[in-house]
This record gives C-alpha cells, structure tokens and sequence, in this order.
C-alpha cells in the first residue's frame, strides 16, 4: 500500500500532512506548512507544483474541485497510508535517538 | 523606438541555467521576455530590471497553468510567459527567492522533463524519416554523377536533388542540437544532484536556428506539393503558345488523342522546384504508324531562380544533338530574346536490329532565353523554325 521510493522528504512530509483534516489547494497548502513549521520549512512554488502533479501521478491525492485559478486535492487512503508510514519511521528514529541519548 | 525586439535563442532548448542568466541579462538591459517563434524569442522594452528569472519545466498541457501563477505569484514571483512551450517563465526581483526548494523534488521534475525530451526525440526521428523519404528520389545514392558533372543544372532542378541535401542538412543540424541539448538537460540534472552550481552553454540555440532556417524552404516547399499547388495548367486558347497548326497551316489535321494533343499548358513549380511549362502538339497518325512518324512540336520552358542559371542551362542544352540533328548555331539575339539557337535536323531512316526501318523527319531545336527563362522547341517536320521565331519569342514572353 504505501510509498516504495523511500523516504519522504520535509517538504513531502508536510505537504501530505496538510491535507490529513481538510481538502487544501496550492495558496492554503504554502500557508499550512509556513504556519506550522513556523517559517523553518520553506516550500518554493516549484517544489509545490511538482509535488502535487507526484503524488496525484502516485496516487497519493486526488483532484476534487477546480475553482477558477484555484485547484482543491483530497488525500487518498494510500496517501495517509504512506503518511502513517513515515510518521512511524520518524517516531521509531525519535524513538531510537531519545533511547542512545540518555 | 521599436517595442519589440527580437533575439536569437543562443542556448539550447533544453539548458535551463543557460536560458535562465541570458533572460536576466536581457531584462537587465530592458528587454522583458515574451513569447518564442521557432528558434527566435521576443522581448518587449521595458526599464531595466534587475532581476531572476526561473524556468519550471511544463508537466502536462502547454496551456497556462492558472494554479502555478497564483502559486508563483503568491511567492512574489511574476508570470512572463512560455518559452518554446517546454517551460514556463518567471520573474522576480528578489535574488534571493528560491522556486524549488526541496533538491529531490528538483531532481525528479528533471527526470520527467528529460524523459519527457526523449520521447519528443521520437518525434524528432519520425520528421527524420518523414521528410529523408519524402525526397529520397534526391539521394546521393540516386544521383547520377556524370549528368551531375556534365548537366549540373537540369541535375539540381529536377525538384528533388537539393531538397534532399538542405533536408538532410537542416535535419543533421537539428538532430544534432536535441541531442547535445539532452546531454546538456543530463549535465544539468547531475549538477544539481551533487549541489553544485550549473552553468549555461551558449552556441547551441545557434545550431537550431540554423537547422530550422535550412528545414524552413523544404517545409514551405512540402506544403506547396501537399495543398496541390505544385501543378497549375491552364488552357492553350490565349496562352500565347505556338501551336503545329500555326507551323503547318490552319488546315493541318491534328491528332485527336488528348494525349498527344495538348489543349492546355502544363505548369507548375514549387520554392524548390522552378518554374516550368510543358506542351505538345500531334499530327493525325494511323494505326500503323508511329507517333513519332508525323510532324510534332514539344515546347519545355523552365524558369530558374538566376538569369546565370539559365544561361548555363541553355550552354547544357545546346550540347545536346538528338535524332540526327546538327549542331546548334548562335543566331543572336532576337527582339525579345536575350539568346536564340537553333540546331536544324535532317531527314534520316535508321533500320533497327529487328530490320524494320524508322523515318525521322526533318526539323530542328529551337532554344531561346531571355532572362531567366530558357525555352527549348523541338520540333519535327518540314517547317524552318527560325521561320517562326517570332512566333517562339511570343511563346517565351507570354510565360
């Protein structure tokens, strides 16, 4: 089910997480990740671009409404399967830092 | 002031860091990209700028993409243009802002642009093979080299010959800028890989505006042939064409068999293939007669493209001796001929290997130029064709 071209990348990881609660188009998507990672992750345009014409060619969003120059995309169930996926393998890399670290 | 300007694309399709600094130079010197046309960008004037430009390769459809301008623009980038519907074009003031991010998303929009460049080549191959066969008639493989040596001119006239070799020219100079551009693309993308800083080639765009400025007369002249217009006859009555009859007298019978009869002119020509006009003109013969044993006249006229052309034309032509004729002789000028020649024939019967006996009639070739256009007669019968020159002279000028 998931992704098998290894790891995803930061600005993979939190594009796929963008969509996790609610469909996203391209302005809310740069918005989310500047907001959440507090201006660390910087998503260029067009790194965007190319990610979402990748995940949908992957399967991994789906495009559900075109709205004028705004293109709405919805996260499919192989989409939260991959982001899952790499959330474990951080949490096992946190996780195994934390253990050496003490 | 103009306020448009264009430029040749110095750098190949495909070397997006190349591209890229020469778009900033020219808008730096107040020369705001626009559109492409083939091998040639135009720019609109406008203040000098300061400023980046980035190419994002096109994904799918060559449209504008609505989404990625608003992506763009909210990044405070501008939106210019599409350049040679492979990338889209912006701009921003800021030196510092970065449109991609993430070096393995770069890295993967590469491969499928690169991917995407080698399909194309398959196209590439196909224009290859479409147009080589298209005139392979021309080949130096179907050339025959002594009339190359001895008649270069009908040689390199016959419509085929030097299409085929700026065909294979344009063709050698275009595949060779593909696929020099694809080594580049692949430079590029390694470069980017391990981090380093790519930098552009010029001289490439060069050799495809070259290639395309060869390609460009066979192209306008396959459109010629395919829309027909490579053939335009029209009717002999008011041509101006010398007719047998006009030779032989009114009541002279003609042969009633269209083919042998031309109650039209055929004319026609392309860029490539110059201008020409063909006519006969039968006797009435019987069934047990050839054509070839009654009077005929058949009228040939080509106009070349250099009046220098046609001289030589007509040097080759009248070293030609055909059925029994004598060697032409320079009768001067004429009114409204710059060179007249006239080769007379005398009646002769050559019996064959089967000892049957043909008759040639008498006659003569007529030659005739004025300009660039050389007129050939070849004419069999009793009549003297410098008789009727003025009736030739006509024939050449109503061309």
């Amino acid at each position: 089910m998931g992704r098998d071209k290894g790891p995803l990348t930061e600005p993979m990881y939190y594009v796929l997480m963008s969509f996790l609660r609610q469909d996203m188009c391209g302005t809310e998507i740069t918005e989310f990740v500047e907001r959440k990672t507090r201006g660390r992750v910087n998503l260029g345009p067009g790194t965007l671009y190319t990610l979402l014409a990748r995940f949908q060619e992957e399967k991994l969003i789906v495009e559900t409404q075109v709205d004028g120059r705004k293109r709405t995309y919805r996260i499919t169930p192989k989409g939260r399967a991959v982001f899952q996926e790499e959330l474990d393998r951080l949490r096992a890399c946190a996780a195994d830092g934390e253990e050496e670290s003490r | 002031m103009k306020h448009i300007a264009v430029r040749v694309i110095p750098c190949g399709s495909f070397d997006i860091p190349g591209l890229e600094s020469w778009l900033a130079r020219l808008a730096g010197r107040g020369l705001r990209y626009g559109t492409t046309l083939g091998p040639l960008a135009c720019f609109e004037r406008a203040e000098p700028a300061r400023v980046q430009v980035h190419l994002e390769p096109i994904q799918g459809p060559a449209a504008e993409d609505p989404e990625l301008n608003a992506l763009y623009e909210a990044a405070g980038w501008q939106y210019w243009g599409q350049l040679s519907n492979q990338f889209f074009v912006y701009a921003s003031a800021d030196l510092s802002a970065r449109a991609h991010t993430d070096p393995e998303t770069l890295d993967y929009a590469l491969r499928r642009f690169f991917r995407q460049k080698l399909a194309g080549g398959l196209l590439l191959v196909f224009l290859n093979f479409l147009l080589l066969g298209l005139y392979q008639n021309g080949a130096f493989w179907n050339l025959d080299w002594t009339d190359l040596r001895y008649f270069p001119v009908e040689t390199l006239s016959d419509g085929v010959t030097i299409p085929f070799f700026l065909c294979l020219l344009g063709l050698l100079l275009l595949d060779l800028s593909y696929l020099l551009g694809l080594v580049h693309l692949a430079c590029y993308r390694r470069a980017v890989d391990r981090g380093g800083k790519p930098r552009g080639r010029r001289g490439l765009g060069w050799l495809a505006a070259a290639g395309t400025l060869v390609l460009l007369p066979v192209v306008i002249n396959c459109i010629q042939l395919f829309a027909g217009l490579d053939y335009r006859s029209y009717d002999l009555e008011g041509s101006g064409f010398v007719t047998l009859s006009e030779l032989e007298g009114e009541d002279f019978r003609l042969s009633g068999d269209l083919m042998y009869n031309m109650d039209y002119i055929s004319h026609g020509g392309t860029l490539l293939d110059p201008e020409s006009w063909y006519f006969q003109q039968y006797a009435s013969f019987r069934q047990d007669q050839s054509p070839s044993d009654v009077p005929h006249l058949e009228i040939r006229a080509v106009r070349y493209p250099l009046e220098i052309l046609a001289e030589l034309r007509a040097e080759e032509l009248s070293r030609i001796r055909f059925n029994g004729s004598d060697g032409y002789h320079d009768l001067g000028p004429a009114e409204g001929a710059d060179q007249v020649l006239y080769a007379p024939r005398t009646e002769r019967s050559v019996t064959d290997l089967n000892g049957e006996v043909h008759t040639y009639l008498s006659g003569g070739m007529l030659i005739l130029r004025r300009g660039n256009t050389v007129l050939y007669a070849d004419y069999y019968g009793d009549q003297d064709l410098p008789d009727h020159l003025d009736a030739f002279v006509r024939t050449l000028n109503s061309l």
